[in-house]
């Protein structure tokens, strides 16, 4: 069912993009994200709608109100909250739900990636029944040229300058941890209470997943981390194009124009 | 709504955890055995460890490393010198020589780029052994380089060489097969054969190459040249080197079939189908013709083609069966034990399961 459904087409299509477009791996990665990116648009969409519903529901008077009034009875403040949400017809996890449904994509992805890179035998026999009967000329394509920039996307990507000959820099992990840490900064809308508990899980998430992803870049395949690097900025780029990117919170200096409630 | 950071950070965990299953450190198996037989022992390398098991009584001589290492494992079948060393290479890019009779490591070469998959080849001249980093490295039998470069396919190379003497037929997964020759490691010849090779190209006493690609077709080339004489259509990819027997050669693919071809035509003779796919070449004994499944069976043959016996052995078979004293050698992946010795009967003798 898994492989049916998520494995199989993603490994056909990667393998399709790479034959049509120069036989580039890395290419193919970026192309696959850009694709994926834009078949997730509507849940991209809905996740910025709720989010935005969500924190006008957390600016208005109302909010606060009850806020104040119980403040010292966290049951009740939760019955309450929970009321105004069903006032509102808000969702308090719609805008995260969208995010979850994205993480079986991802991890298909990843075994996609590593199954059509196919680095050892056994690897290779499980790519050999992943490919559709019908794909066209599939033995000219296979083995897979893993090579791309100065990467072989199999492998781990480690950089080893001239006057630097022992020491390998992992340029693809340092972007991934920077791209992902801009991108939650920049995706994350300003907290109405900096303070509560909410807004400061938040702010630890913005630092943890950058980490967390960035682990993950530099402990697998470099393959994964083009993903991870090509999804951050595919991100960014398709939340600019929206208008939603919130420079003041990478930048503080930049002061967010206050509308008038 | 302060349950959702929560909720996400606890998924994200087990997003890295899924992702860390999947893997190709740790101690899961990411390839299925290699097997050869010297004198009475067989040498296994999988996973951790490279073992020594004596044929007579199914009893583990010695292993290596003697304790588990994460930073070693073993799947590439262990070749064997005539002054005593397995020489077997290790997924983490090194080739080790080991004392056959220990199991003690004579010497070590660390300056592949990429794992060992393939058996060495041994010669009278000494070592030659092949890496997926795309170069093949030829050693004398103290491990010193015999070549001022390794020859540098450029691509992959996962199937033993083969050689006359003279020279050294190497194919590199990236379709091409080479003539090298054996004492300067210098080109003589390369053919693009249209497909993937992950086989040991056979080579028949009167001087003509066998090989198998994944473009379904095995192969027939003048060895001399690499002229191309015949090509022949198979259903599935073919993934082990064909054997040579007289007129007739016999090689498996991935579809489960066993073909007999007639060398000089390049024509079929007879197929037959098993239960299973078979990436292990067939092994040819005077009277019969053994192959094994990913299914756990192993079949047995006549020359003609007709079924002789069947043996459920459990796991998986890839691996080419082994022959050594009058036993047929399994090395089922997944099943109950790492090594299963057999009469030419089918008849199980004994099995050997290393101890934790």
């Amino acid at each position: 069912m898994w492989d049916s459904l998520i494995i199989d087409p993603l490994i056909n299509t990667l393998l399709y993009i790479y034959s049509i477009f120069g036989h580039n791996f890395g290419l193919a990665i970026i192309l696959l994200t850009v694709l994926i990116r834009i078949i997730l648009y509507p849940l991209t969409a809905k996740q910025i709608k709720s989010s935005k519903s969500l924190q006008d529901l957390q600016e208005s008077k109302k909010w606060q109100e009850i806020q104040k009034k119980y403040k010292n009875d966290r049951e009740k403040l939760a019955q309450e909250q929970m009321k105004l949400y069903q006032e509102m017809g808000i969702n308090p996890f719609g805008a995260c739900l969208p995010t979850l449904i994205q993480l079986p994509i991802i991890i298909g992805l990843y075994q996609s990636i590593i199954n059509a890179l196919a680095s050892t035998p056994i690897q290779l026999l499980d790519l050999s029944r992943h490919i559709y009967s019908f794909f066209p000329n599939i033995s000219s394509l296979i083995p897979l040229n893993s090579h791309f920039l100065w990467m072989d996307l199999s492998q781990k990507e480690r950089l080893f300058l001239p006057f630097l000959p022992n020491v390998g820099i992992p340029v693809l992990a340092i972007l991934v941890v920077i791209t992902s840490y801009m991108q939650s900064k920049l995706m994350t809308p300003p907290q109405s209470n900096p303070g509560d508990q909410g807004a400061q899980m938040s702010k630890m998430m913005n630092i943890y997943m950058p980490l967390l992803i960035g682990y993950l870049a530099l402990s697998y395949a470099s393959g994964l981390a083009l993903y991870f690097l090509a999804s951050n900025v595919v991100g960014i780029l398709q939340y600019a194009i929206m208008g939603k990117l919130e420079w003041s919170n990478l930048l503080p200096f930049i002061k967010k124009e206050k509308k008038p409630k | 709504m302060k349950k959702i950071p929560t909720i996400l950070f606890f998924t994200l965990l087990i997003t890295t955890l899924a992702l860390s299953a999947c893997s190709s450190k740790g101690f899961v198996a990411t390839s299925w055995p290699g097997i050869s037989s010297y004198e009475g022992v067989a040498y296994i390398a999988f996973n951790q460890f490279v073992y020594a098991v004596d044929l007579d009584s199914g009893n583990e001589l010695w292993r290596f490393p003697k304790e588990a290492d994460r930073a070693k494992s073993f799947y590439a079948a262990p070749a064997i010198t005539p002054d005593g060393q397995v020489i077997v290479g290790s997924y983490e890019n090194a080739l080790y020589s080991l004392d056959a009779s220990s199991g003690e490591e004579n010497w070590s070469f660390t300056e592949a780029s990429n794992r060992f998959i393939a058996r060495p080849l041994i010669t009278e001249k000494g070592i030659y052994a092949p890496s997926a980093d795309g170069k093949l490295y030829a050693f004398d039998f103290q491990g010193h380089m015999l070549w001022p470069e390794p020859f540098d396919a450029g691509f992959a190379i996962w199937a033993s060489p083969t050689t006359d003497g003279d020279r050294i037929y190497l194919a590199s997964i990236q379709h091409t097969l080479y003539a090298l020759n054996i004492n300067t490691g210098k080109e003589i010849w390369q053919k693009d054969l249209g497909g993937a090779i992950v086989g040991i190209p056979a080579l028949s006493p009167d001087g003509y190459l066998y090989v198998g690609t994944f473009a379904k077709e095995m192969l027939t080339l003048r060895a001399v040249d690499g002229e191309i004489l015949h090509r022949t259509s198979t259903q599935g990819w073919v993934w082990s080197g064909p054997f040579v027997m007289d007129e007739a050669l016999y090689f498996t693919d991935l579809s489960g079939r066993l073909y007999a071809l007639n060398r000089s035509s390049g024509e079929i003779v007879w197929t037959v189908e098993t239960d299973g796919t078979m990436t292990g070449a067939p092994l040819v004994t005077g009277e019969s013709i053994i192959v094994g499944t990913e299914n756990g069976s192993l079949f047995a043959y006549d020359h003609n083609g007709q079924p002789l016996w069947k043996q459920s052995i459990g796991g998986k078979l890839y691996t080419t069966p082994n022959f050594n004293n009058d036993l047929v050698l399994v090395t089922p992946m997944d099943g109950d034990a790492l090594l299963v010795a057999l009469n030419l009967n089918g008849l199980t003798r004994w099995s050997f399961s290393p101890a934790e």
